[in-house]
């Protein structure tokens, strides 16, 4: 378990690549069991955000804490509490669903671990595909497999970086089930773009332009009223 | 050891299905060995030193494609960045593909060994190719200057990985560094071809045995520093 009042956050969070700043003194709170939906334009920092939550990259300033573990002292302890899901499959390609599962899920103490490799797969329903090689499924077949294999070891925080990207109907609507029914004891922070499904799970909003915060609410809005605060936040030309 | 077990079985599953590794690099070696013999005239009574030099840099060129391809395969579907999100240690992650990386050179090499022998050092007589005498002590030194390259070519391949240059890049970092290994591993392997008393030759194998330890242990230190930001 984790310590500390909020699962995750942010004072002052800066991030820059060579001179570009990326993020730009980030606050963020997101309390344990919360569901917070980051909303913004292409190149807002929302990947970059959830990578450093995520432990993938360093911060460039300021203080981050996840589950009450500072992101830059105690990397593995925050690795050993998170699963990240991404638009990129991340898996390879050359295994089969199973050792995919069974390569990534040994690193963790995943108690009875055949019978949980199992379980995850029929609930994503690839089950019957688990002897099947990455390289032949279709890239919803991969999303869900990516999907099962990050919840393997029950991960009590979520990050979720544009995962309905590249979904089909049927994937979409197996991982909207899916994060729907741990809504209840996961904290889960998602990017976006689909207002729809963005908006039906979270408990909180942010939108995020340019590095900033630019709106950041803990009620969820309408979905009429909240394309008229997006369009109102963003500078950005590209906003959706 | 269990998690550098499974980084290292994980790569032969991979390999094994992808068959992308080990048979670039034996059709490599084996056209610069005919490359070599043609230039040698198809002679078998090379100076030892120059038949020494000619094993290595097959080797050391083969490795390298081999060590440039096993981080690719690890960047397709971005799957690396996967395992980096996991709480094995990066030392770990290091010594798994360390591990897989010198066995695949290792039994490619082992394959090319034979041609080698019969190309630049059959003889009719067989005088100086005694099994005890030079072929196993030869094992020996082609196992540990491998380690010796291996561990730095594994350690600047991660480097590579996010570089846009990185076919490139590898060769230029890596071989200025394992110079030394090279010099050594190619003069154990001619006093060994000149039928040297392994007395003789006794301090520059300490030497490689030393590259190889400080190499891998520096190496493993440093790799979760090198990949930090791969994840971005």
């Amino acid at each position: 378990m984790g310590r500390g009042a909020f699962a995750i956050e942010t004072r002052g969070l800066e991030k820059q690549f060579g001179f570009f700043p990326v993020l730009r003194g980030i606050n963020l709170a997101v309390g344990q069991g919360e569901f917070l939906t980051i909303f913004g334009p292409n190149g807002a920092g929302k990947s970059t955000l959830l990578s450093i939550l995520a432990t993938f990259i360093k911060p460039g300033g300021g203080e981050v804490f996840v589950s009450g573990f500072d992101v830059s002292k105690e990397k593995q302890r925050i690795r050993k509490l998170i699963g990240f899901i991404s638009h990129n499959t991340m898996l390879y390609e050359n295994l089969t669903a199973w050792e995919n599962l069974e390569f990534i899920g040994a690193f963790y103490d995943v108690p009875d671990f055949k019978n949980r490799c199992s379980d995850i797969l029929e609930r994503v329903e690839l089950y019957g595909k688990k002897d099947a090689l990455v390289s032949t499924l279709s890239f919803g077949t991969r999303q869900r497999l990516a999907i099962a294999r990050t919840l393997l070891h029950d991960p009590q925080i979520l990050f979720l970086d544009e995962p309905y990207s590249g979904l089909d109907y049927g994937g979409a609507a197996i991982l909207t089930s899916i994060l729907g029914s741990m809504k209840a004891d996961k904290t889960v922070v998602m990017t976006t773009h689909n207002v729809y499904e963005g908006l039906s799970l979270c408990d909180n909003v942010a939108i995020l332009d340019q590095g900033e915060v630019v709106y950041a609410s803990a009620q969820k809005p309408a979905r009429e009223e909240f394309q008229d605060i997006y369009m109102s936040c963003v500078r950005s030309g590209d906003g959706q | 050891m269990r998690n550098i077990l499974l980084i290292f079985r994980k790569d032969f599953l991979v390999e094994w299905r992808s068959k992308q590794i080990f048979p670039t690099m034996f059709v490599f070696s084996l056209l610069l060995l005919l490359v070599f013999n043609v230039a040698f005239e198809f002679r078998s009574d090379v100076d030892s030193r120059a038949v020494s030099a000619v094993i290595w840099i097959t080797f050391i060129f083969s490795g390298l494609l081999a060590l440039g391809r096993s981080f690719s395969l690890e960047k397709e579907n971005n799957a690396f960045a996967f395992l980096l999100l996991t709480p094995v240690s990066r030392s770990y992650i290091y010594l798994g593909k360390l591990l897989s990386n010198t066995v695949m050179v290792l039994l490619s090499e082992l394959f090319i060994l034979p041609l080698f022998l019969l190309f630049f050092l059959f003889d009719a007589d067989g005088a100086s190719l005694s099994f005890t005498g030079t072929i196993l002590p030869f094992l020996g030194v082609m196992v540990l200057g491998t380690i010796g390259f291996v561990s730095l070519g594994t350690f600047f391949s991660s480097m590579a990985l996010n570089t846009k240059l990185r076919d490139m890049m590898l060769p230029l970092l890596v071989f200025p560094l394992i110079i030394p290994v090279v010099i050594t591993s190619v003069g154990i392997c001619s006093s060994i071809l000149e039928g040297r008393p392994p007395d003789y030759y006794a301090f520059s194998l300490q030497v490689l045995v030393s590259f190889d330890i400080i190499f891998i242990l520096l190496c493993s230190i440093l790799f979760e520093y090198l990949i930090e930001d791969s994840g971005d």
